[in-house]
């Protein structure tokens, strides 16, 4: 399996690590709501087909990123840092 | 019985010129430079090779490559022994040693060969119905027999003394098949600039084209395609190199077999090479492999693919058989009986087609072959080998044979009933097979996966021309998806034209039934599994109606050949079984490996010690010198004791334990998880992750730390120290520094992206030894530094920096075991510097050397939580740490800690244990249960840890014990349940040692 | 009260002093030695301040900022890797730079860790040093992507490695490796070296 990591290229699975479901809703830190950490930690809709998940670069730059990627087919349609939603500094702010 | 030699002078791309000797079943042999085992074999004239799995039925060469069923041997012997090898993909060498499997007392004459008599009770399935009885326990008696009887070669036990490499490959296009489509996509991509590697299973390049006549057009235009891809210096050639599998995202499995054509030498040598190669585009050239046709007595030796004996002639020089006859339902076999017949053989070829190709039968006729359409061979008969078939009309509607037929005597029977393409690459993750009516086989379908193109007969061309040109188009189209333009004149590019296509089309016939229309017996459809059409019957009947099923019931196509000649029949005869089409059917998953891969392959060099790499601290080469001995704590080396003279571990360690207690001692703890915590944002960052506060820890502290995993379970501890306002140093276990250093990221990068916060690992950075006992400030005081250990300079808790011994350093008074002691942190490149220059003066202060088997003693005196406790299914409160989690700020885990399932009273909680007998020992890992109960189940907990503590004067243990806090004070039992021991124990405080702490405050 | 005299600081040691001190042939004309590091340090950036902190890291040593995550720059002293999209490695060949960093980047805009003696580099150079990495690293190493003067993160045997071809030499290559993991590193390099020669080519069938 290769994954295209935004920093450095198309790269061999081993160099990442399967960091888990990324569809979930996360509560806030400060949530006290017992259920919805409860689901947020056990609940997985496991899908057949189109899923977001997490993985992280560990052996390149130790990003964590989200790939979109089709469970049945392997097909990986995209790949984004994880906190690109903040930007990522020069030169790589489209990532 | 062996024929007279078969082989011919003149003919042929083997060197005739160059003898080369053999041994097959003991009897020396000679063939030639260039041969197969096989054709080898059958240049002696060896028509009887092996014996059947299941049956024991005399069988002989079948096929030419990798889709050979029958001949399979056991080559060489001693730690080089391979089993179950086909004899047609084993290239001659001098001194080759072979022998048949399977069979005893010899091949000739093999006692197993009873099973066929009994083949009514070992039918498809027959170990869930025979042997079933008279009680419960017969088949656990049958079994024994039936496992011994079972199998083929047998494999050594020895170790493999040969070398393994594995490596990593990057190219534009792969070309996958050496034959005219492989030769001339990898010529035109690599024209237009491509960087090519073009993978050949065999030595030779060429293909299909190898079974032609020796010597003319076809081999002149190999030659020229292949003096081509050699001098461009994009271009790889992997011959003897197999694609084994193929993987997501164009990655491939490749192994290419560097040594198998030559004797082993006496020294290990490198065998194999693993490639996983990634293409960006892919052609599988792969060609297609001959199918036979189904009918009564059609494994006997001296049955075998037409293909198979037309290359054998050609290219081997060896002329199979004199009276020879060719049974097949499409034109490619007509060159096989036109050239067997030129060589000498008399031919007749019986065309299941009621019209034969008017220019192929004329030349075949010119030739001197017998041609008979619309008839078709009923049945084979012989003992050990062919000797007769019987020729039938044939009534193409019903595919049966009329009566009453007429004998014939022959000593070859060529069966080719069409053709399969080769896609298994193609279709090994999840693409359907597409049947093509006309071609009546499977083939790519109009769209097929991303990055691969097929090309050639694998794309279902069978002339040579179309392959050419296909293979041409493929490889430009390739080359120009991976970004490069069209080369200057790419279309004047020497085709090869032999006239060689098909006039007339394929007529399906799978089966040769008997006038009645019933299969006849001994009908082969899996010739290695020995499988007939009875037994498919068999499934149907028994109601194993999916192709699923009947390939796992009856074991079709699950042999080492996969079922290269058997599948597409097999789906035929379900299909008429069950009345409908083959796509309506289906197919079965086809799966990596195509052709058996040696598992040194797969290893590589990752074997034994070598599995993976040992992580070594700085002090490594000092603890060597001093004595220690080592231990594997996951992936790093540790120092374990350091045994003085007649001491073994169990003296050493209770010596370093009770000594230090009484002196001063030091270990290496180097291996703890560091990591660089800064930011404006990180005292925030801390008092998230941790369980306990950190905006109020001063500069120049340290704290203790726990962290919790989101479930509310603990994760880790460690302790974290303030180098300066935001500038955190925190420490983490050894075992768990990648997985913490991963959720800190995580955390980082996904939730909390507005902290400022970066976390760098330091765990290489810092070298670190952690010194303690009574007498560690006199020691650390008499090292040249100019830092101050005085309890009122550097309290307990507290950190330091400065120089020791000129070495730097940062000095954290904090304790593992109980005593007064500090962790001495120094960078890496004087971490020896450091052991040594506390060695040095500790010789004044009865300084110890410690290992971690020691270490780890004290830590079971001193009762902190360690690994064995911190184990995913411990709470913060189990673990007796309750105090610990500040209820002003939000933690991870803290709201499902709440959860009612963790915070009830008999969960299993931290405690000590201390035998009744101080002479008992207690074992890690016993079962605790109630005092008065015989022990049950899982009981109410377990031993955690246990070691024998100088101090209490007997082993202790560390457990979780159920509602283990209010039982301190009672006993339980303590159950090996492995030795059958059971121990009374008292409950306590898991602090044995200095409960109040006041050792550590000194 | 005697006066202590400050010790000057010794050398610090090499992860690799029990197998090698000099450089060792792998293959006919690969070689592979230790090239020891003067210091090195990760400088990361604030979300908002990553421009302006790389933007001083050149200014401090006179070199371009790396673009992105696959091209080195430096100059004769310094080297400075982009490692993720707000850090750099930056590698020097005298000692020092830590403090030289620390005066130039404030807290509120950036982080510096001291990590000199984390990792050891290797220079590998000779022909066949891609093919004898090819061996381990699951990147494309071949000229065309992996020019001189650029590097990849990527593991070798599960070690993590990066990989950096040299300018200063043809089929050259620095390989940076955690300390812990020098030993078997260079343990596998050697032993898969010694393997790939163990062909009827012999030392030479890595160049090929």
């Amino acid at each position: 399996m290769r994954i295209e990591c935004p920093c450095c290229g198309l790269r061999d699975h081993r160099e990442f690590d399967y960091g888990g479901d990324a569809l979930r809703q996360r509560p806030a830190h400060n949530d006290t709501d017992i259920d919805r950490w409860s689901d947020y930690v056990f609940m997985r809709r496991n899908p057949s087909g189109l899923h977001r998940e997490f993985w992280q670069h560990i052996y390149g730059c130790r990003q964590w990123i989200v790939v979109s990627r089709d469970t049945v087919s392997h097909q990986i349609l995209s790949v984004c840092l994880a906190s690109g939603a903040h930007g990522a500094g020069q030169g790589l702010e489209r990532a | 019985m062996a024929d007279a030699s078969t082989r011919l002078g003149g003919y042929g791309r083997i060197d005739h010129g160059k003898p080369v000797s053999f041994t097959f079943n003991g009897r020396k042999m000679t063939g030639r430079a260039g041969d197969t085992l096989a054709s080898a074999l059958l240049a002696n004239g060896i028509r009887l090779v092996a014996r059947s799995f299941k049956y024991h039925r005399p069988r002989g060469i079948y096929a030419m490559g990798v889709d050979e069923p029958n001949a399979l041997v056991t080559l060489n012997t001693g730690a080089r022994t391979e089993p179950n090898t086909q004899a047609t993909t084993v290239y001659l060498y001098e001194g080759l040693s072979a022998r048949s499997q399977n069979c005893w007392p010899s091949l000739g004459f093999d006692a197993m060969s009873i099973n066929d008599k009994f083949s009514r009770f070992l039918a498809a399935g027959f170990y869930y119905k025979t042997f079933m009885g008279p009680t419960r326990k017969s088949w656990m008696f049958y079994e024994h027999f039936i496992r011994k009887a079972a199998g083929m070669g047998e494999a050594t036990t020895l170790d493999d003394p040969d070398f393994y490499e594995k490596v990593h490959g990057f190219c534009d296009v792969m070309v996958v098949g050496g034959g005219p489509a492989g030769l001339s996509a990898a010529v035109n991509a690599a024209r237009a600039g491509a960087c090519v590697v073009l993978v050949e299973q065999s030595p030779d390049l060429g293909g299909g084209l190898l079974n032609m006549p020796a010597g003319g057009k076809a081999d002149r235009w190999i030659a020229k395609q292949v003096a081509f891809l050699r001098e461009a210096q994009n271009v790889r050639i992997l011959n003897r190199c197999s694609v084994f599998g193929s993987y997501d995202h164009g990655s491939f499995g490749l192994v290419e077999r560097l040594q198998d054509h030559v004797f082993p030498p006496q020294k290990a040598v490198l065998r194999q090479r693993m490639w996983t190669m990634r293409a960006r585009r892919t052609i599988l050239a792969t060609g297609a492999l001959e199918r036979p046709i189904v009918f009564g007595g059609n494994d006997l030796p001296g049955v075998m693919l037409a293909s198979a004996a037309r290359g054998y002639l050609n290219h081997f020089s060896v002329l199979a058989g004199r009276k020879v006859v060719v049974f097949t339902n499409n034109d490619s076999a007509y060159l096989t009986a036109s050239d067997m017949a030129q060589a000498g053989a008399a031919v007749t070829l019986v065309d299941a087609r009621p019209i034969s190709p008017s220019v192929a039968c004329a030349r075949a006729e010119k030739s001197g072959v017998t041609v008979r359409s619309g008839h078709a061979v009923a049945q084979a008969s012989g003992r050990k080998r062919i000797t007769s078939v019987k020729i039938a009309q044939f009534d193409c509607e019903n595919g049966t044979a009329r009566d009453p037929g007429k004998v014939m005597q022959c000593d070859l029977l060529c069966l080719s009933g069409g053709w399969n393409p080769t896609l298994h690459l193609l279709w090994q993750h999840g693409g359907k097979p597409v049947f093509d009516d006309a071609l009546a086989t499977f083939v790519p379908g109009a769209t097929i996966e991303d990055g691969f193109s097929v090309a050639g007969s694998a794309n279902g061309r069978y002339s040579t021309l179309d392959c050419v040109l296909d293979g041409q188009a493929k490889g430009l189209e390739a080359a120009q998806a991976c970004g490069f333009d069209l080369p200057d004149g790419s279309d004047d590019y020497p085709a090869l034209d032999l006239t060689d296509g098909w006039e007339t089309q394929l007529l399906p016939v799978w089966e040769v039934c008997d006038s009645a229309g019933k299969s006849q017996k001994k009908a082969f459809v899996d010739l290695q599994h020995d499988v007939s059409v009875s037994d498919l019957a068999l499934a149907h009947r028994e109601g194993y109606v999916s192709a699923e099923h009947l390939k796992r019931y009856t074991t079709l196509g699950m042999a080492s050949d996969q079922g290269k000649t058997a599948n597409v029949i097999a789906l035929a005869l379900l299909a008429k079984h069950r009345g409908q089409t083959i796509p309506e059917v289906g197919f079965t998953t086809f799966r990596p490996p195509f052709t058996p891969v040696a598992v040194g392959a797969l290893a590589g060099h990752e074997t034994g010690p070598n599995i993976e790499p040992r992580r070594h601290t700085p002090m490594r080469q000092w603890h060597l010198d001093n004595g220690a001995k080592f231990i594997e704590t996951g992936i790093w080396d540790r120092a374990w004791y350091y045994p003085k003279p007649g001491e073994d571990i169990e003296a050493a360690y209770i010596r370093e334990a009770r000594e230090l207690r009484k002196s001063v001692g030091v270990v290496d703890v180097s291996t703890l998880g560091k990591i660089d915590v800064q930011g404006p944002d990180a005292a925030e960052f801390l008092n998230r992750v941790y369980v306990n506060g950190w905006s109020k820890l001063p500069v120049g502290k340290a704290r203790y730390g726990v962290m919790l995993r989101e479930d509310g379970m603990v994760f880790d501890d460690g302790t974290t120290t303030r180098l300066s306002e935001h500038h955190y140093f925190m420490t983490v276990t050894t075992a768990g520094a990648g997985a913490v250093m991963s959720y800190l990221e995580f955390l980082l990068q996904t939730c909390w992206s507005d902290l400022k916060v970066e976390v760098t690992s330091a765990t290489d950075q810092w070298a670190a030894v952690a010194v303690s006992g009574p007498k560690t400030r006199d020691l650390l005081s008499s090292i040249d530094s100019d830092i101050d250990f005085s309890n009122e300079a550097l309290p307990f808790m507290g950190a330091a920096e400065g120089t020791m011994a000129g070495l730097p350093v940062r000095a954290i008074r904090i304790t593992f075991t109980g005593e007064l002691g500090y962790e001495i942190y120094t960078p890496a490149g004087f971490g020896e510097a450091l052991q040594e220059a506390i060695a040095a003066a500790g010789s004044a202060h009865d300084l110890l050397m410690l290992g971690i088997e020691a270490f780890g003693a004290l830590r079971v005196e001193k009762g902190h939580v360690a690994g064995s406790e911190i184990t995913g299914r411990t709470t913060l409160d189990d673990l007796g740490l309750a105090r610990m989690g500040s209820t002003n700020k939000h933690h991870i885990g803290q709201v499902l800690a709440r959860r009612e399932a963790l915070t009830s009273s008999d969960r299993q909680q931290f405690v000590g244990l201390r035998p009744v007998d101080p002479k008992a020992v207690i074992k890690g890992g016993s079962i605790l249960s109630e005092p008065d109960e015989t022990p049950k189940g899982h009981g109410l907990g377990y031993v955690t840890a246990m070691a024998f503590s100088p101090v209490v004067g007997s082993t202790i243990g560390l457990g979780l014990l159920s509602g283990g806090r209010a039982r301190i004070g009672s006993t339980v039992n303590v159950v090996d349940t492995v030795d059958d021991t059971i121990i009374p124990a008292h409950v306590t405080t898991p602090h044995f040692y200095d409960p109040e702490g006041e050792k550590a405050r000194a | 009260m005697t006066r202590r005299e400050k010790k000057p600081v010794p050398d610090p040691r090499s992860a690799l002093a029990s197998v090698t001190t000099g450089a060792i042939e792998l293959a006919a004309g690969l070689t592979c030695k230790e090239s020891p590091i003067a210091d090195l340090v990760m400088v990361s950036a604030w979300r908002d301040a990553a421009a302006k902190v790389f933007d001083l890291v050149g200014k401090t040593f006179n070199i371009d900022v790396p673009e992105d995550c696959k091209a080195e720059s430096g100059s004769d002293q310094v080297t400075a890797f982009r490692v993720a999209p707000r850090r750099l490695m930056i590698v020097s060949g005298t000692p020092e730079l830590l403090s030289t960093l620390r005066g130039a980047i404030a807290e509120e805009e950036g982080a510096v860790s001291q990590q000199g003696r984390s990792r050891v580099r290797l220079r590998l150079s000779g022909p066949g040093a891609a093919a004898l990495l090819s061996r381990g690293a699951p990147v494309d190493l071949d000229e065309s992507v992996l020019p001189a003067g650029s590097f990849a993160q990527t593991c070798i045997h599960h070690m993590g490695v990066l990989i950096h071809r040299v300018a200063a030499e043809k089929e050259a290559f620095d390989i940076y490796v955690l300390r812990s993991f020098a030993l078997s590193f260079w343990q596998w390099l050697s032993e898969s070296a010694h393997i790939a020669t163990q062909t009827p080519q012999g030392a030479a069938a890595l160049a090929e």
